[in-house]
């Protein structure tokens, strides 16, 4: 565990751009409250989701981290606040040191070819009367990559980068499978040279023998071209392959925090341990001894209303009276390893033990 | 929101792989109740006939769980819709016998099917926003499956419906019965499927993907909540589904299919552990696992074939690192049968290899996470 990890739950340094000790990327407290029409007169009753509420991270250069939870939790909204597709109501984005919170669309361009997505759905995410040259070839043009006439060239070379046929750049995403698009997908996304790549789930709508040739393909480009990778998901398998460290969300928060090792073998958040526990384990048939089962009542609270101090105290064994009054913060409970728990040390010795 | 509660179940999962032992050893006596032999299920299409299922044969026995496991356009989905009569007569072409409690479904009318839809056997979808009706109020559609097959007063009939969804979970049923599907949340939706599903104590309960669509913590819950329930009812559970850790948690048999043909079939333990086929033998190797030190993923090559153009012999031929083994061009040229190689003669698979579990001990399990 090295002592940069720690910067991730420290308050940040001071903004030094190109400095050895800002981070690639960082969230300083942020949130995105969404208004939802109410059925008042002129929707009156109007109510808030607290879609994400007051999340810090940090990312360095080339670091994968996974943002884990179930849906609602904000890990997508996080990645589309990332991103900047999404406004933040609220809290700060820094890209190398530079606020990037409220840009203009203009301002904001160069920094678009910084950070990319990549989405989910491979259907829904190309657009059906481009053909794959032109889908590819659409983020060279508006960042002005590549001279008049070369744009083929830089667009052939993507696609066997991830690949596929090169000579398919004519062809329209119907005549490719869903895994095939994914890849589609991705070269879209590399066409730019990002340092930063949000994907969002995408390997959750592959079959699983595709779903391991993305992955491995996404494991290539990152250790190829040392991009830093916010990869979401809500598989648990997935994201402890995938990434360096671990961010699990619960309702608009993160819940805890912590390299993959030490997240996945000694989860200090009762939600982290439930969660692990709920995972279906294929180790049992191999003769592993069976974990322990925390079995979670009901399903995540809407974000409309969320429960009062700790978000997760509705669902939690261990709720006492001060999770209703006071929300935990997220404090450090080992090197690089916080938790949002008033719990959290006791918990981490159980599950140690 | 419900108390916060704990159910720690120690001990849970032995008891889960005893009772599939138990079961196992008295295996001469369990009847088949659902019999499947050699189903072909093909639908005429402008480019051609497409085989979605071909000569699919299994049987499973009340009491037991049979998962059926494979990626899309396996076949898994279309072969199980058969056993419930849901193919369309008009633009199915169906063959092979399907035998429900001892009644032979291929060929059965409409009438005669709807008759017998939901009795006998009854199913729960993947996904329970779409498939509970959106202006109707859970508790009409439960009451209407149950009058569909008694003829009981709408009183008696509500009754029931209360007693179905406090006996999957639901809390304060007698209330929740009034509420409308948008009303529940995923995982009381497909709460509430299951209990429609159940209203007529059916023998046969097909689960398709039953979880895909729900979270971790509620997927735990659901998968609970059915085994608990085929304990009670005792009844012969088909469950589809991709997640081999799901198979794992669940099943007592397993039939792997690929290109619409089952290639493995065996019990749970036995197929995830001692697998026969290079199929199952790559999903295993595709699945990045939550313990253990994570190592490169082994995905299998290319993509799942078109049922358009099966490729010839053993469909998995093209994708088959071990195709090479076989001596002459045995893999592309004869499909290999799906038969015994084990002195347990219903531990099949369908593959040419004479001795896969050599080929296992010496290349597969030291590759496995």
């Amino acid at each position: 565990m090295s002592t940069t990890t720690d910067t991730a739950i420290r308050p940040a340094p001071a903004d030094q751009p190109g400095g050895d000790g800002t981070p690639l990327l960082e969230l300083r407290d942020l949130q995105m409250h969404f208004t939802a029409r109410g059925d008042g007169w002129f929707g009156r009753n109007a109510h808030r989701i607290r879609a994400v509420d007051g999340v810090s991270l940090q990312l360095r250069a080339g670091e994968t981290l996974g943002l884990v939870g179930e849906s609602g939790c904000g890990k997508t909204t996080t990645g589309r606040l990332i991103t900047r597709l999404l406004e933040p109501t609220g809290g700060q984005v820094l890209y190398q040191g530079t606020d990037i919170t409220h840009l203009k669309e203009k301002d904001l361009r160069p920094y678009r070819r910084e950070l990319q997505l990549i989405f989910q759905d491979p259907y829904s995410s190309l657009n059906p009367r481009h053909t794959v040259g032109t889908i590819i070839g659409a983020p060279l043009r508006v960042h002005n990559l590549v001279p008049k006439g070369k744009e083929l060239d830089r667009v052939r070379e993507l696609l066997e980068v991830v690949g596929l046929n090169p000579e398919h750049y004519n062809r329209y995403p119907h005549e490719f499978s869903g895994g095939q698009r994914q890849r589609i997908g991705i070269a879209r996304a590399l066409a730019v040279q990002p340092k930063v790549i949000v994907a969002d789930e995408p390997v959750s709508a592959l079959d699983v023998s595709i779903q391991a040739q993305v992955m491995n393909l996404l494991e290539d480009l990152r250790k190829e071209f040392n991009i830093a990778f916010v990869f979401i998901a809500h598989d648990l398998g997935v994201v402890r392959h995938f990434c360096d460290r671990v961010a699990v969300m619960y309702l608009g928060r993160v819940a805890e925090i912590a390299d993959r090792d030490p997240l996945y073998g000694t989860p200090a958040h009762p939600y982290t341990q439930a969660l692990l526990s709920a995972v279906p384990d294929l180790g049992v048939v191999r003769g592993a001894a069976p974990k322990p089962r925390i079995r979670l009542a009901g399903d995540v609270p809407g974000p409309m209303d969320p429960p009062t101090g700790c978000r997760f105290r509705s669902r939690c064994w261990k709720a006492e009276e001060v999770c209703a009054t006071t929300t935990p913060p997220l404090l450090q409970v080992g090197a690089g390893h916080a938790a949002a728990c008033h719990f959290a040390g006791s918990l981490q010795e159980e599950a140690a033990a | 929101m419900t108390e916060p509660q704990l159910l720690p179940t120690p001990g849970r999962r032995p008891e889960t792989v005893s009772r599939a032992r138990r079961v196992a050893g008295d295996r001469t006596e369990g009847q088949s109740y659902l019999e499947v032999k050699d189903l072909t299920v093909s639908f005429p299409t402008a480019d051609g006939l497409v085989g979605a299922v071909q000569g699919l044969s299994y049987s499973l026995p009340l009491g037991r769980t049979l998962a059926v496991v494979g990626e899309s356009g396996s076949g898994k989905s279309v072969s199980s819709m058969a056993i419930m009569g849901l193919h369309d007569p008009r633009s199915t072409r169906m063959t092979g016998s399907i035998t429900v409690g001892g009644e032979e479904i291929v060929g059965m009318t409409p009438t005669e099917l709807r008759k017998r839809r939901g009795a006998n056997a009854a199913m729960i979808f993947q996904d329970p926003q779409s498939s509970l009706h959106p202006y109707f109020t859970v508790g009409d559609q439960i009451i209407e499956a149950y009058r569909a097959h008694h003829r009981v007063s709408k009183r008696v009939a509500r009754d029931r419906a209360v007693d179905m969804l406090g006996r999957v979970g639901i809390p304060n049923p007698r209330r929740r019965l009034d509420d409308y599907p948008h009303q529940f949340s995923g995982g009381m939706r497909q709460r509430a499927m299951i209990a429609m599903a159940l209203v007529n104590d059916p023998k046969l309960l097909i689960a398709d993907e039953p979880t895909t669509a729900l979270d971790v913590t509620v997927q735990a819950q659901i998968l609970d909540l059915i085994m608990e329930l085929q304990q009670d009812f005792g009844s012969a559970v088909l469950f589809i589904t991709h997640d081999l850790g799901v198979v794992a948690e669940i099943a007592d048999d397993v039939l792997v299919m690929y290109g619409g043909r089952g290639v493995e079939y065996g019990r749970a333990e036995s197929i995830l552990g001692q697998p026969l086929h290079p199929y199952t033998w790559g999903l295993l190797e595709s699945i990045p696992a939550v313990s253990g030190e994570p190592a490169r993923l082994h995905p299998i090559p290319g993509t799942p074939p078109s049922l358009l153009a099966l490729p010839s012999g053993c469909s998995f031929h093209p994708r088959c690192e071990f195709a090479g083994r076989v001596p002459g061009a045995a893999c592309s040229v004869d499909l290999p049968d799906l038969v015994s190689r084990t002195e347990d003669t219903t531990r099949t698979s369908r593959c040419h290899l004479a001795d896969p579990a050599g080929i296992f001990a010496t290349d597969i399990l030291p590759r496995l996470p």
